[in-house]
């Protein structure tokens, strides 16, 4: 076995605020912007230096994120993708989730897996879901979808084929209903 | 000469009869203990099991799968070497059921009163074991394949210490005939006197013969999903595997129970008069009753810690028993 | 479903079987496989019985849920999402109603934020009671599942008396619940529980007990703390590693910080402690079960909740402790009716991210003790 982890030992839940503030101290220039929202630190990295960044979150003492919660994205269409890296501090007892701004057109960041080995999956599904493009990452094919499959369905312009032919019948709202219902 | 009733029907073609009929009997047989096999099982799990066939406790459930099973499509891959794919069934079953010849119901009931019975009993119980090896290969199937392999491996795993329990009995006997073993057993089993160590190991070892939990890698469902017989379907499948099994595990009973219970001999003097087939049913009912109890309750173990088990535990242990049987034999004690 | 790795079709090292050739054979488990109870496929490369590397391959019951959750409103969204891990359709409806209630800032009643806790807790009893029963079956052992099912029913009866359904319950909404708690539920919900916890030696000494489960199950499996938090595993898997990390202790939501109620740590991490805590986590829920009814609070069973539920714009990430593990819900608002985006993170999908590197190495029977004490279900992996 490794090293075992510090979280091991136990935990107590560091009050968020305090917890964003030693976020802000640690991670200084690397993040644009550090608050808090309903208990959970957000914190915005710059596209450029991701990994740099989640490594001074996993390995401070201080921080000990260590619990690679989940990543994900938001299509934000025309503003581009935002990337969502969510980790847990089990010793802090708190939620840090990393915004990630990237452009609509050929997205691309540098892959966490070397960092995180469950990135591995998540970067994957982020991958065909998207479209976005995760540098460094080992095996970069679909995970869910078959391979010959076309689009990213998670995208916001992504249509389902089948809503083109026949409206949706769960239409709740009366101008819904009227517009043929939704294409998703 | 004496003449009594058991010389008259030695000689007779009537005798031959009823020895053809206890071979015809085997398929019942195996449907009546697959009958109380889902009942056993279905009590020890809280549930009723079969109610609905045949109106009274589901009795004609077993016949009502058979008649099922022959209603099946026999489907067979594309890649299947179908010749032997085909005779599987039968080596299996002719494995099971050539046990049967040696095993006295009777002091005359026996088709053939074998000099050589116990080693013959031993021989072809393993025959069953080449069908199955030949079900893993000619399925074509991975599954399978493991399947046959595991229970090659497994026949060198329990056939030594099956046959050195085995050869402790014969020793203590002083012959080879099941007649003989049975009648040395007249009034005290050697389960209870003399081999008890040599009982507990063969039961093991035919546990594993017969391929049943705790150790039914063979054909382990959640992991190679039958093993072997994956492939196989309707007749074959019911054939192939169950009245195999089934009368596998029959034979095995019955010579366990002739083998350390005394097959047909009374337990009592006083019982004497409760016929010998009604005292060698009893016994091999109640073996047949420990299997099923023990599958209902074990998980099953590794293929690699049974080999563990035979080879660490049951070999040593049966060739301890097998040297304290002479030594009590040389010192008259037994 | 993905391709076939690269390093699945690498040829083999031969320098460990000191020169004899063996060949390398892969074995494809699943998607239709007794041990995957469900649609997961592994496609496993053995040599012999041991396994050189494995490589779980999912997506067979991909539904889309994230896709199809933007065209539905915040009621709507709970039908579907119950259907993610359909063992503990409550649990999976929880943390939904939670992020929407935390965004409008809604009062919820002290009445429903029990009867939300009883409900989810015997909704975890259900959940474990069936992976208790189906990892004997998987070992070979084929009595234990039928108790298992025995107790499961009377609570499954408490359950279905509330709401009507015995799976997708679709009973928790945004501000409280769909209904009251029926005439005669206080009861049953007691006795089930009572009956549980008074079998469960039963399961202990059958299973825990037996010295060929303890063969099969001690050792195997081991899973390293460090390369579980790596991966995300929550649940008893990651408390079997001898973390303590159960949000109800550790972010506590709904009323569960107002009972009293242990984690059980494994400390080896292996399949018999995986087990051994997933047994005792159905004797806490217990506890706080009979805690939660007797303390039932009377009063509304749903708060005051606006016809047309309209939540500002923002995000939220809500979580909670599934059964399986930890169920987040990030949800992004658009200042509509409907959420803009909502990722969801199920436990199923993280924990059996790790199996890969579980599996490597161990016998073709390990395989199956170690998918069995992982406690998966599918429909959870691929949402």
């Amino acid at each position: 076995m490794a090293t075992p982890p510090r979280s091991l030992r136990s935990w107590e839940r560091v009050d968020p605020e305090e917890f964003s503030r030693r976020v802000a101290g640690k991670l200084g220039d690397a993040a644009a912007s550090v608050d808090v929202r309903n208990g959970t630190i957000h914190v915005t990295l710059p596209a450029g230096d991701v990994v740099g960044a989640a490594r001074v979150l996993k390995e401070d003492p201080e921080l000990d994120c260590a619990y690679f919660n989940f990543l994900s994205a938001v299509d934000w269409e025309a503003e581009g993708f935002e990337v969502l890296v969510a980790l847990h501090s089990l010793t802090y007892g708190n939620t840090v989730i990393a915004h990630v701004r990237l452009p609509a057109e050929s997205p691309s960041m540098a892959s966490l897996t070397a960092l995180y080995g469950g990135a591995n999956w998540h970067e994957r599904e982020c991958a065909e879901m998207f479209g976005i493009d995760f540098d460094g990452h080992p095996n970069l094919v679909k995970l869910y979808l078959p391979e010959d499959f076309e689009g990213y369905p998670l995208r916001r312009s992504f249509k389902l084929a089948s809503r083109r032919y026949k409206a949706w019948p769960g239409a709740k709202d009366e101008e819904e209903a009227a517009a043929g219902g939704p294409l998703r | 000469m004496v003449t009594t009733l058991h010389h008259i029907l030695a000689n007779s073609i009537v005798l031959l009869a009823l020895k053809l009929g206890i071979l015809l009997l085997l398929l019942p047989a195996t449907l009546v203990v697959g009958y109380v096999e889902l009942k056993v099982m279905a009590h020890m799990q809280h549930r009723l099991g079969p109610m609905y066939a045949g109106a009274y406790h589901g009795w004609a459930q077993t016949l009502a799968d058979g008649l099922k099973f022959i209603q099946k499509e026999d489907i067979m891959a594309a890649a299947t070497d179908r010749t032997v794919f085909s005779m599987v069934p039968y080596i299996t079953m002719l494995g099971a059921a050539l046990t049967f010849v040696v095993i006295p119901f009777s002091r005359h009931g026996v088709i053939a009163n074998l000099d050589i019975g116990l080693f013959y009993a031993l021989a072809v119980s393993s025959i069953s074991v080449i069908g199955v090896l030949a079900a893993g290969w000619a399925s074509a199937n991975k599954y399978s394949l493991m399947g046959g392999l595991r229970a090659a491996a497994q026949l060198i795993a329990y056939e030594l210490p099956l046959v050195l329990a085995a050869a402790a009995v014969a020793m203590q006997a002083g012959s080879l005939s099941l007649v003989s073993i049975a009648e040395a057993q007249r009034y005290v089993p050697f389960a209870l006197w003399a081999q008890p160590l040599g009982f507990l190991i063969f039961l093991a070892a035919a546990t594993a013969e017969v391929s049943r939990t705790p150790f039914d890698m063979p054909v382990a469902e959640a992991e190679i999903i039958t093993g072997a017989f994956t492939e196989y379907s309707a007749m074959k499948f019911a054939f192939g595997l169950f009245a195999a099994e089934y009368i596998a595990m029959i034979g095995m009973s019955a010579l366990a129970a002739t083998l350390f219970l005394g097959g047909y001999v009374p337990l009592l003097p006083q019982l004497r008069f409760v016929p010998g087939p009604v005292w060698f049913l009893i016994k091999t009912g109640l073996l047949i009753f420990l299997l099923i109890w023990i599958r209902w309750t074990f998980p099953r173990l590794r293929e690699d810690q049974l080999q563990k088990f035979a080879w660490k535990v049951l070999i040593p242990l049966s060739l301890v028993n097998i040297f304290v049987t002479g030594a009590l034999k040389l010192a008259h004690w037994t | 479903m993905g391709t076939v790795p690269e390093d699945l079709t690498r040829v083999p090292d031969l320098s460990s079987t000191g020169g004899l050739h063996t060949e390398e054979m892969v074995l494809n488990v699943g998607p239709q496989h007794p041990a995957t109870h469900g649609v997961l496929r592994v496609l496993v490369s053995v040599d012999g019985e041991r396994i050189v590397r494995a490589e779980p391959v999912i997506g067979y019951m991909h539904r889309g849920h994230e896709k199809l959750v933007e065209q539905r409103d915040f009621r709507q969204i709970t039908n579907l999402l119950s259907r993610m891990d359909w063992l503990s359709g409550i649990n999976n409806e929880i943390p939904a109603s939670l992020a929407v209630e935390r965004m409008l800032e809604l009062e919820v009643p002290r009445r429903a934020q029990y009867l939300r806790v009883i409900l989810a807790e015997l909704n975890r009893i259900t959940n474990h009671l069936m992976f208790t029963g189906s990892f004997g079956l998987e070992l070979g052992a084929t009595t234990p599942v039928m108790y298992a099912f025995r107790e499961r029913e009377l609570i499954q009866e408490a359950l279905e008396l509330v709401t009507g359904g015995r799976m997708h319950f679709g009973f928790i909404r945004p501000g409280g619940l769909k209904e009251d708690v029926p005439r005669g539920f206080v009861e049953l919900a007691r006795r089930g529980v009572r009956q549980l916890v008074a079998k469960i030696p039963d399961y202990e000494n059958l299973l825990m007990g037996n010295e060929i489960f303890k063969q099969r199950t001690v050792g195997v499996g081991r899973l390293d703390p460090a390369l579980a938090l790596d991966h995300g595993v929550s649940g008893p898997i990651l408390r079997a590693c001898g973390i303590p990390y159960d949000i109800r202790k550790v972010d506590p939501y709904l009323v569960y910080d107002e009972f009293e109620f242990d984690t059980p740590l494994g400390a080896q991490g292996d399949s018999f402690d995986r087990f051994w805590v997933l047994v005792q986590e159905m004797k806490e829920s217990a506890r706080i079960v009979e805690q939660a009814l007797d303390g039932l609070p009377e009063g509304s069973h749903i708060g005051a909740v606006p016809k047309r539920l309209t939540l500002p714009k923002g995000q939220i990430y809500c979580h909670a402790e599934n059964p399986l593990g930890e169920l987040g819900y990030y949800l992004v608002s658009d200042g509509g009716n409907k959420p803009y985006r909502l990722k969801i993170r199920t436990p199923s999908f993280s924990n059996i991210s790790v199996a890969a590197h579980m599996l490597r190495g161990a016998f073709v029977p390990d395989m199956i003790a170690i998918l069995g004490s992982m406690f998966f279900v599918v429909g959870d992996i691929d949402r």
